[in-house]
């Protein structure tokens, strides 16, 4: 499904901020990406996503479906963006424009690539399989009338409104607290399951990852120091930085 | 505090607009009829302001004034913000060398005074209302260039524009869909205190006799008229330096209050 091969992404003269990355996704598969803030793991979300600045330079290849998405000009990938890959961002406050009602802004994304006058009614089926309880209420509210965990929701509905192949999120239940969050990713879930859509989850939070991802990619200064099957990598981390993180995690459980 | 500044903006632009509704239907004395007898009388009941050189009675003359003042700042703003505004956006959106040439195209306007613009299109065409508008208006594309421009470039690095693109939205969609609602409230900033920057020009330009012709009265000619009789009737260039002075004051305070009003950061404070 998803074919990343020696994906390498430098900004200016600094050094490379992504490092020869290599991974594959299949149909219906999941990654999670786990890493530090600043260990290159959005810069790779955003590579895939052909939303980086002008200025990036970005080397070796992504393939989607077999197709080569490095270097497509904008207006190509646009018509892929929305449809056949799609991304949820982590700032729920942020991610939703604060000047358009919630339903228009999910319609939006389905317009762009469907035709037909159903953009209402398929607004309310997303809503509703994002798990809204009230979704014409919701279309018709401003994203300051709604809670962090509906934002999130209604920022996933917009993403897989089209049903895309690919979602990628992008830390999408970090600014949520604990219970929120765990209600969002059993969404998360439950969505993928029934969509069949592959997807690229990225944390920094490893518990999070392992309760939703087959596979586990480890992230460090931009480069992938381990990359493995999630519970074989939860008992046996050979690399010392993924050793702490699963240490770290494991206090974290007890005390909790 | 922020409200107030909002609220006497509001009445004084409200005066003035109304002053020139009025004018429409109905002025104490004909603003253009000479009365040789009445040449510079002072304030009387029957002439609250008094009367000019020409005996016409100034508070008519200050009604209609109020008109062309309002008609020069609409039509010049309008003209700048139509041409400014989309320009400064697709220099903000799509950055780069188009970027380049429309600030570079900007800093070559701005760096022209209105005024000598003006006296050209005056040279031209003949000093009007229309190339008082015309010269006002090509001077004023640069500051909403700009604005637009500043705004676009902080709206798309925000989450909501990135999210919307990762949905496929590109191009005008974008511009129309999510820049333009978002920097609307910058816009109409710059053209309330565009507004006020045409009227100080307008009436410049009537005092230098490169603007409306008369007998037309606009403030700026009155002021012009005024100062043939300054030691014997000072009052005479009170009145209208007072409408344009209020006037100025007016779309400035309404300028700040709309923006005070508007900016989140400033609203959660108050």
């Amino acid at each position: 499904m998803l074919a990343v091969e020696h994906l390498t992404v430098a900004f200016g003269r600094r050094p490379p901020a992504v490092r020869d990355i290599s991974f594959a996704i299949p149909e219906g598969g999941r990654l999670g990406i786990i890493g530090a803030s600043g260990s290159g793991k959005s810069v790779t979300a955003l590579a895939i996503m052909g939303l980086l600045p002008e200025y990036a330079r970005v080397g070796g290849s992504v393939k989607l479906g077999g197709a080569e998405l490095v270097g497509l000009p904008d207006h190509e990938y646009s018509k892929l963006r929305g449809d056949a890959l799609t991304m949820v961002f982590q700032e729920p406050m942020t991610a939703l424009d604060p000047t358009m009602r919630v339903g228009r802004q999910i319609a939006e994304a389905y317009r762009l690539h469907a035709q037909g006058s159903k953009a209402r009614d398929e607004v309310l089926r997303v809503l509703a399989a994002v798990g809204m309880p009230d979704p014409a209420r919701v279309a018709d509210s401003y994203p300051h009338e709604l809670s962090g965990g509906q934002r999130q929701r209604a920022l996933t509905a917009m993403a897989v409104i089209n049903r895309p192949g690919l979602v990628v999120f992008d830390e999408p239940t970090t600014a949520l607290d604990m219970l929120v969050q765990a209600q969002v990713l059993e969404m998360i879930d439950g969505l993928l399951r029934a969509t069949g859509a592959s997807c690229l989850f990225i944390s920094h939070d490893i518990a999070v990852v392992a309760q939703l991802c087959a596979h586990i990619l480890v992230m460090q200064d931009g480069q992938a120091v381990e990359q493995g099957e999630t519970g074989q990598l939860l008992r046996a981390p050979r690399h010392p930085y993924t050793q702490a993180l699963v240490a770290a995690a494991r206090k974290g459980a007890v005390r909790g | 505090m922020r409200k107030l500044q909002f609220y006497l903006g509001l009445a004084l632009v409200g005066l003035v607009v109304s002053a020139a509704l009025v004018s429409l239907v109905w002025t104490p004395y004909d603003p253009l009829q000479v009365v040789p007898a009445d040449r510079l009388l002072g304030p009387s009941p029957a002439h609250p302001f008094g009367t000019d050189g020409f005996g016409i009675d100034i508070a008519s003359r200050l009604l209609v004034g109020a008109r062309y003042c309002l008609l020069v700042g609409i039509v010049s703003v309008t003209l700048a913000a139509l041409v400014g505004v989309p320009l400064g956006i697709l220099a903000g959106q799509v950055g780069g060398w188009v970027s380049e040439v429309v600030m570079r195209l900007t800093d070559i306007v701005y760096a022209l005074p209105a005024l000598l613009l003006a006296i050209l299109l005056a040279a031209i065409f003949g000093g009007s209302t229309l190339t008082a508008m015309a010269a006002i208006g090509v001077a004023t594309v640069p500051a909403f260039a700009r604005t637009a421009r500043a705004g676009t470039l902080q709206v798309m690095a925000a989450d909501y524009v990135l999210a919307a693109r990762a949905c496929g939205t590109r191009g005008v969609a974008l511009a129309a869909r999510h820049i333009w609602p978002n920097i609307a409230a910058l816009a109409g900033v710059q053209a309330s205190i565009g507004f006020a920057m045409a009227i100080l020009a307008e009436a410049a330009l009537g005092y230098l006799g490169l603007g409306t012709p008369r007998p037309t009265p606009t403030w700026g000619t009155m002021l012009r008229d005024s100062q043939e009789f300054l030691f014997t009737a000072p009052l005479q260039a009170l009145w209208p330096g007072l409408a344009i002075a209020v006037a100025v004051l007016g779309f400035n305070l309404l300028g700040d209050g709309i923006r005070d009003l508007t900016d989140p950061r400033l609203r959660e404070a108050s």
